[in-house]
């Protein structure tokens, strides 16, 4: 699109603007992090550097073992939440179903969304105990599966509704079946719709707390919002290791946004925009 | 599309080698004799909230393993999630932690409803010696009365004796000539001498996160009392609203508002300890186990500078200090083996010299002894003020239903706090809620 | 069936790729939602080494309907949502549409706006504490260096809430903004192009054509944002732990106190209940409300 220069002076203001008001707080992260426990209650804004909280929070909070835990349980959730999400999605969206059943499931998803996660805590906890995963990353998987599958199926369901039916009756024509439809045809132009599912479905699990904390125990499977709350305690709370612990949180999310910017910004719903 | 397959396949088989890795379980070793006096058990492991004494006990834990040969392992918890880890725990099939510390607060509930064990069913011998402090029998309960007494039977042992003492800044109080308060005239003296916004302010108190806590020490040091057993009629009286009980308030509120900074509404008690970790206060009084806080070197401009004494009252010998014990306690659904191993390791730590070891370390000790013993080292400057507050601790509230009804108060006493609801207001209400919470949890009221 | 298949095990497909969804929903969600239910109408209680459901009719309801704290918790919330949402949905569709206009700079910009949904929810409490505070924010500590005295911005009975809605801002614009950026991406060009070429100005190709088409989109952001502030819990619990008096303090929050501080899972299910219902009615009456609009506009038109 193109607009004139005195619209394209505004939309850039508006955008610096943005960016400016965005940063400013991660700055201040960035600046947490580096002062020592000492400096950041006397509240001046001069001091001088340390490295104590990074090593601290890396060396004493074995950070990095969390950050592990972390990355496994929210990529293993996120792929099979994309495999359900995308299954649920295409049958749903591509089939026929009575409107009743459709309704049915769509509304029970945004109920799961709903509920206090407190509600599954309980339960969680027994299943994984009974299981034998408890204080696992699969643990977590399990319980990250059930809290992201509802938005991922909203979204593939949105996407494969979109998919312009020509295009799947001429491959049944040409002798193609359901799975190969699927596979070749739908999950492709599902792409943006499987980014944008992913992502969501990756940070929401990446900053979870409350199944972190009730579904781990030690270290094991402990993920980093539970280390983060572990620094936030009743007699101080250690603002530097929560400044460095979130610093190194966002790595992995910014790195997936860069990666699926092409995807993602093919969007949430093209299906939505077209209907 | 060849790319999203194989991710797929990448991803899957990611996912089957971590739960390969994280699949195995831990060996038991079987009951054997072993060293110091303790046989060998099989290994426990011990819940227990991160703090700044949690260091402290790690020590002391390292010390049993080489003194012993058994294994523990420590599951530290932020303390907002202690209760969640806890109550999955005690009310699954079978616990997953062998000890479990509770609180003052809400430790009555798992004693009332023996999801913990009676230390005394696990060894019938179980007895505390008498240099244990037992804090008004914070770990015993008796089912009959409904509350903590010398007749009920012990379900734990106090570990950490987190009571509260008045920090005051040594260099500050001597230049100035004041002696260290004794009474709450002696506090707003100094808090108005050194109230000087925005460098230095007077007093702060706890006005956020449990500020029942701070009220208590004040409304006790009044004689007056949230709640009371009379043996001879066996009903509870209400004192909230009780002249006792609004004359503190008034008091206490003052604490917190008049020489505070302005948002004394969301000071908690780790603002307060940062506030007089950065020099900006002269005086507060909160738990013991924030001393070690003011020595840090990383974390504190005030290292050396800080002294502590008894909690002052309306007059020299009227103070009331308020305990905040955690005890540990073993979970009742555990078979026996594993209980007889955390009892163990229960009956080890608390004998007079390894407590002493864990004060030294910087724990907060349980036992009258091992406290005068560390007064004589001035590393432990606040030793003598918890020594001599002893005979003077009081107990927080002591029913089944403390959680709930300090949830109600902490609502209410915030409200005050925000000038939402005037003193009395907040007592009447408070009045309102305790009886009838302690009716619905089936006391008696007078 | 749009479709026609061919073979038995290929019209099972339909079936099968259903299955996975309905199996999580069976063995994973059924049962905590039974038992929340059931716990709803229970007193639970621990006695003699067990937790014990003795069943109370609708008294755990009753209650709640009487429960003021809830009911405050519960106008916080609303409020909290409405006013935030509203918010958040005007700067991300603004940004959103702004971002579609340039093309340098594009992948800075969207990485950018996205960023805050990538912080841990705690970390962006403590984030913002270090901001507002008081006695150590860096706010505060700018505006002294340029001689005013900052007010107490978590803590003051009249800043506390537009606090926490900055802050919920600055966190969840982000979100809409990902959802609304999707759609503007995927804007048909032909039509702004051809409006352009009939002379319209770029205003009304934004009010006319984008908006417009940009709504469905809006509206699934909206729906999804509102039930995700109804969650808000660990940000406010370290900026203001409900206060001043009980300004801040949120559903959930209140939730997990009444469930474990409390003690009283019964009643804290029976106001899970409560919540999904008001949540429910919330998001039904809004869809109903945006389909009246539409309708009308449509009419007009």
């Amino acid at each position: 699109m193109k607009a004139p220069r005195l619209d394209r002076l505004v939309i850039f203001s508006i955008l610096v603007f943005g960016v400016v008001v965005t940063l400013i707080p991660i700055v201040v992260v960035f600046r947490t992090a580096l002062q020592l426990p000492r400096d950041i209650i006397s509240g001046g804004l001069l001091f001088s550097p340390s490295l104590h909280n990074i090593q601290s929070t890396f060396g004493t909070y074995r950070f990095g073992r969390l950050m592990v835990n972390s990355l496994v349980s929210a990529s293993g959730a996120t792929v099979i939440v994309l495999a359900v999400g995308a299954l649920a999605g295409f049958s749903l969206g591509i089939f026929t179903w009575p409107r009743w059943w459709t309704a049915l499931i769509l509304a029970t998803l945004l109920m799961i969304q709903m509920l206090p996660p407190v509600v599954f805590a309980g339960p969680f906890y027994l299943i994984s105990r009974q299981v034998g995963i408890y204080n696992t990353p699969l643990a977590l998987i399990m319980a990250y599966i059930v809290l992201q599958t509802p938005l991922a199926v909203l979204i593939l369901h949105r996407f494969s509704r979109s998919i312009p039916g020509e295009l799947i009756e001429a491959a049944h024509m040409d002798g193609a079946r359901h799975h190969v439809v699927f596979t070749h045809i739908c999950l492709p132009l599902m792409t943006p719709g499987l980014a944008t599912a992913g992502l969501l479905s990756f940070v929401f699990s990446w900053n979870d707390f409350m199944f972190a904390v009730s579904l781990s125990s030690t270290t094991r499977a402990m993920t980093i919002p539970v280390g983060i709350a572990n620094f936030a305690q009743d007699f101080q709370i250690l603002y530097g290791n929560i400044a460095v612990a979130a610093a190194f949180a966002a790595i992995p999310g910014f790195l997936m946004v860069l990666f699926a910017q092409r995807y993602v910004t093919r969007g949430l719903t093209m299906g939505a925009v077209k209907e | 599309m060849k790319h999203t397959k194989r991710f797929v396949i990448v991803a899957l088989a990611l996912m089957v080698l971590t739960t390969m890795a994280f699949a195995g379980g831990r060996p038991e070793p079987g009951v054997q004799p072993g060293a110091a006096g303790v046989d060998r058990h099989p290994e426990i492991s011990i819940l227990i909230n991160e703090s700044p004494w949690l260091g402290a006990f790690r020590q002391i834990v390292e010390l049993y393993q080489r003194q012993t040969g058994n294994r523990v392992e420590i599951v530290g918890s932020p303390y907002g999630a202690l209760l969640t880890r806890i109550t999955n725990s005690l009310t699954a099939p079978e616990s997953e932690f062998d000890i479990v510390i509770l609180d003052e607060v809400w430790a009555n509930q798992f004693y009332e409803g023996e999801l913990v064990a009676a230390l005394t069913d696990i060894d019938p011998s179980f007895s505390f010696d008498p240099g244990m402090l037992e804090y008004n029998w914070v770990t015993r309960w008796d089912h009959e009365l409904g509350t903590n007494a010398e007749t009920g039977k012990i379900y734990g042992v106090p570990i950490n004796g987190n009571m509260q003492i008045m920090y005051y800044r040594k260099d500050l109080l001597a230049d100035a000539g004041f002696d260290p308060p004794q009474t709450w005239d002696d506090v707003f003296r100094i808090a108005e001498h050194f109230y000087n916004p925005p460098s230095m302010y007077g007093m702060v108190g706890r006005a956020t996160g449990r500020p029942d806590f701070g009220y208590q020490a004040v409304l006790h040091s009044f004689d007056g009392f949230l709640l009371r057993y009379h043996p001879e009629t066996r009903d509870w009286e209400v004192g909230v609203n009780q002249p006792a009980a609004l004359e503190a308030l008034n008091l206490w509120l003052r604490l917190v508002r008049e020489y505070s900074p302005q948002d004394y509404a969301s000071i908690g008690q780790a603002q307060m300890i940062s506030l007089m970790q950065s020099g900006r206060i002269p005086i507060i009084y909160t738990v013991t186990a924030a001393a070690p806080n003011f020595d840090n070197p990383a974390a504190s401009t005030v290292v050396g500078k800080v002294g502590a004494t008894v909690v002052p009252g309306p007059a020299p010998g009227r103070n009331a200090p308020t305990t905040g014990i955690q005890p540990f306690s073993i979970p009742a659904n555990l078979p026996l083996a594993r209980q007889q191993a955390a009892l163990a390791f229960l009956k080890w730590v608390i004998q007079p010299d390894i407590q002493l070891e864990f004060g030294r370390a910087g724990g907060i000790v349980t036992r009258q002894d091992a406290w005068e013993a560390l007064a004589q080292d001035p590393k432990f400057w606040w030793a003598q003020a918890v020594a001599d507050s002893t005979p003077y601790a009081r107990a927080q509230i002591r029913v089944t239903p403390g959680g709930r009804i300090f949830d109600v108060l902490e609502g209410l006493l915030r409200q005050a706090v925000a000038g939402d609801l005037t003193p009395q207001q907040t007592l009447a209400a408070a009045d309102r809620e305790i009886r009838s919470i302690m009716l619905d949890e089936g006391y008696r009221l007078r | 069936m749009r479709t026609s298949g061919s073979g038995t095990l290929d019209d099972l497909f339909k079936y099968l790729a259903l299955v996975p969804l309905i199996a999580i929903l069976v063995v994973l969600v059924i049962a905590p939602v039974g038992q929340l239910i059931v716990t709803s109408f229970s007193r639970v209680r621990f006695a003699s080494g067990a937790v014990v459901f003795s069943p109370v009719g609708l008294e755990n309801y009753r209650n709640a309907l009487q429960d003021q704290v809830a009911l405050r918790a519960l106008l916080n919330t609303t409020a909290l949502a409405v006013i935030s949402v509203t918010i958040e949905t005007l700067l991300a569709v603004i940004l959103a549409i702004s971002v579609g206009y340039v093309h340098r700079g594009n992948l800075l910009f969207r990485t950018v706006f996205i960023f805050p949904m990538l912080l841990p929810p705690i970390a962006i409490g403590v984030m913002w504490l270090m901001i507002l505070d008081f006695n150590y924010g860096v706010l505060n500590a700018v505006l002294a260096a340029l001689g005013v005295n900052g007010p107490a911005w978590l803590a003051h009975p009249r800043l506390a809430f537009p606090s926490i809605i900055v802050v919920d801002i600055w966190h969840w614009t982000s979100f809409v903004f990902l959802i609304v950026l999707a759609g503007v991406e995927t804007l048909p060009h032909e039509l702004s192009e051809s409006a352009r070429i009939d002379g319209a100005s770029e205003r009304q190709i934004v009010w006319q054509i984008i908006l417009p088409l940009l709504r469905p989109i809006i509206l699934v952001a909206v729906i999804t944002r509102t039930i995700f502030a109804f969650k808000v819990y660990e940000q406010i619990f370290l900026l203001t732990d409900g206060g001043p008096g009980n300004r801040t303090e949120v559903i959930s929050s209140y939730i997990m106190r009444v469930f474990f501080n409390q003690n009283r899972m019964g009643y804290a299910a029976a106001l899970s209940v409560l919540t999904l219902i008001f949540i429910t009615v919330l998001v039904i009456g809004f869809m109903y409300l945006q389909s009246l609009l539409t309708r009308e506009r449509e009419a007009r038109s």
